[in-house]
């Protein structure tokens, strides 16, 4: 067979994997602190040295978005959000990750925890929140039960650009464990949720653009098995 | 394009949950003491194709990894405490609690819940009780021979008894908080559990340690903004309509796939 077909299938299954990240982004519109992620469009063919050598895709761009989205006012004393660059830490099963949404509950113990139940962290480990009176959490990230403060909420921020990994639930891991944090400079919100940064027009206008590229790839590759099935059945005709 | 049909189908579902809690908020616009809900959601899983970091080569690391998500899944459902507006019923036994606090409120089976509905009323023993029936706690019988009814801000109940000057006082009711209300676990008719989240129920009198203060003769309304509950629907019916533009999309590209074979 010949690279040119296997060239247009590379696009198709490129479309596929772009729908994919679009499908994501789309079902995540409504998820607080979720960041959007893109695979670019990229030459699939620039690695091809020879016609001997399948198209590879390691071309493929894929990027996370990690600009803010919009704030939006909950009013509730343990929803927080972050004006700025930074996440909240959380103590999970697979170690130290990192978060920007701040919908946070109590623990059996009192201790803040994330939806799924992992522990916030603060300066000192994790919070407890005494079960006797009002919440209030400062800009700094100090949480104060009826005036005493009973900890610090512990933000935490990478080296740009990011090379985060993502573990669901709303929940970023360094690529590298070692990697250092640096200081974050994001002033905390009581009351406000950060809302998923997906922008439905520019993934709809994406959208289209991934399956208009599909049905070309796919009309690329009906083209080559047309010439083909000429070359076995018609050449020999007289 | 199997794994986007999915994918875009969590979505679908996701927005379904939003809206049924839009709908349940609307429909309790104007219920005595509601509390609106929200819906809080999750990114599910990511399979992840290329790991960032890994070795291209011998010499140069992959700067990007690839990870494609599989949808989104609800991670919450949260209660928003805030207060809704006092009106003006001019009931002896309406009260509205201006601040954090709840009424508690005796259940058939003796656990003890808690609501922010003041509409009270008198039962056939001359006991305050909700409108269901439940006894509130501490219990406060009203005489049956009394003319007027006066609770306090502090939550102090007294009453006027036919043929006497000065007013008797029967009793106190006593108002309970939570640090944490949105963990509070709703069981309809206005009631609320306490939970692991919410935190046990520390009770006090109306006016100290930052509980509210009992106005007689107003009612607080649900605190769902109709307003803010339209835009809520219109953008989940949006998302909702935008999602089954991605399952479209797979169903339309699968379809061009089958195409291939003649």
């Amino acid at each position: 067979m010949n690279a040119g077909m296997y060239a247009a299938l590379t696009g198709n299954l490129s479309a596929q994997r772009r729908l994919d990240v679009i499908s994501n982004n789309l079902a995540n519109a409504s998820t607080t602190g979720f960041k959007a992620d893109q695979i670019q469009f990229e030459s699939v063919l620039a690695n091809v040295k020879n016609s001997t050598q399948g198209p590879v895709f390691s071309n493929d761009r894929y990027s996370t978005d990690f600009s803010a989205g919009a704030l939006q006012r909950t009013d509730n004393s343990l929803d927080v959000a972050l004006e700025g660059d930074g996440f909240f830490v959380v103590n999970t099963p697979q170690g130290t990750a990192y978060t920007r949404q701040g919908s946070f509950h109590l623990g059996g113990n009192g201790r803040l925890v994330t939806a799924d139940g992992y522990e916030v962290q603060g300066s000192g480990g994790s919070i407890t929140v005494p079960a006797n009176g009002k919440v209030e959490i400062g800009a700094n990230g100090q949480v104060s039960v009826n005036g005493n403060a009973v900890g610090t909420i512990s933000t935490a921020d990478f080296a740009k650009p990011y090379a985060l990994n993502k573990l669901g639930n709303g929940l970023f891991q360094p690529a590298d464990p070692n990697a250092p944090t640096t200081a974050s400079t994001a002033g905390i919100k009581q009351g406000y949720l950060e809302t998923s940064n997906v922008k439905a027009v520019v993934e709809m206008s994406r959208l289209i653009e991934a399956s208009r590229y599909f049905e070309i790839c796919a009309k690329a590759v009906k083209t080559y098995d047309d010439l083909t099935s000429r070359a076995a059945n018609d050449l020999g005709k007289v | 394009m199997i794994r986007a049909l999915w994918t875009a189908a969590s979505g679908m579902q996701a927005q379904q949950l939003n809206i049924d809690v839009v709908a349940n908020n609307l429909a309790n616009s104007s219920t005595t003491g509601f509390k609106k809900s929200r819906a809080d959601f999750q990114d599910l899983m990511y399979q992840t194709e290329k790991t960032t970091g890994a070795p291209a080569t011998n010499t140069t690391t992959i700067p990007t990894g690839i990870q494609v998500g599989l949808g989104v899944r609800p991670g919450a459902v949260s209660k928003i405490f805030t207060t809704g507006t006092m009106v003006h019923t001019g009931n002896e036994l309406d009260m509205a609690i201006e601040g954090d606090g709840f009424l508690q409120v005796q259940q058939s089976d003796g656990t003890t819940a808690y609501t922010r509905a003041g509409s009270l009323k008198k039962d056939g023993q001359g006991r305050v009780v909700t409108s269901d029936g439940q006894p509130i706690l501490p219990e406060i019988v009203i005489p049956s021979n009394a003319t007027s009814i006066n609770i306090g801000s502090d939550g102090t109940v007294s009453v006027q008894q036919a043929g006497q000057t000065a007013a008797t006082t029967v009793g106190t009711i006593q108002l309970a908080s939570f640090t944490n209300p949105a963990g509070l676990n709703a069981i309809g008719k206005n009631l609320f559990l306490p939970t692991d989240s919410s935190g046990n129920a520390t009770t006090g009198t109306a006016g100290q340690n930052g509980l509210g203060t009992l106005e007689q003769g107003y009612i607080e309304q649900s605190n769902v903004s109709v307003m803010e509950e339209m835009v809520s629907m219109i953008v989940s019916q949006r998302a909702y309509e935008i999602n089954s533009k991605a399952i479209q999309a797979s169903d339309d590209m699968l379809q061009q796939a089958a195409a291939l074979k003649r």
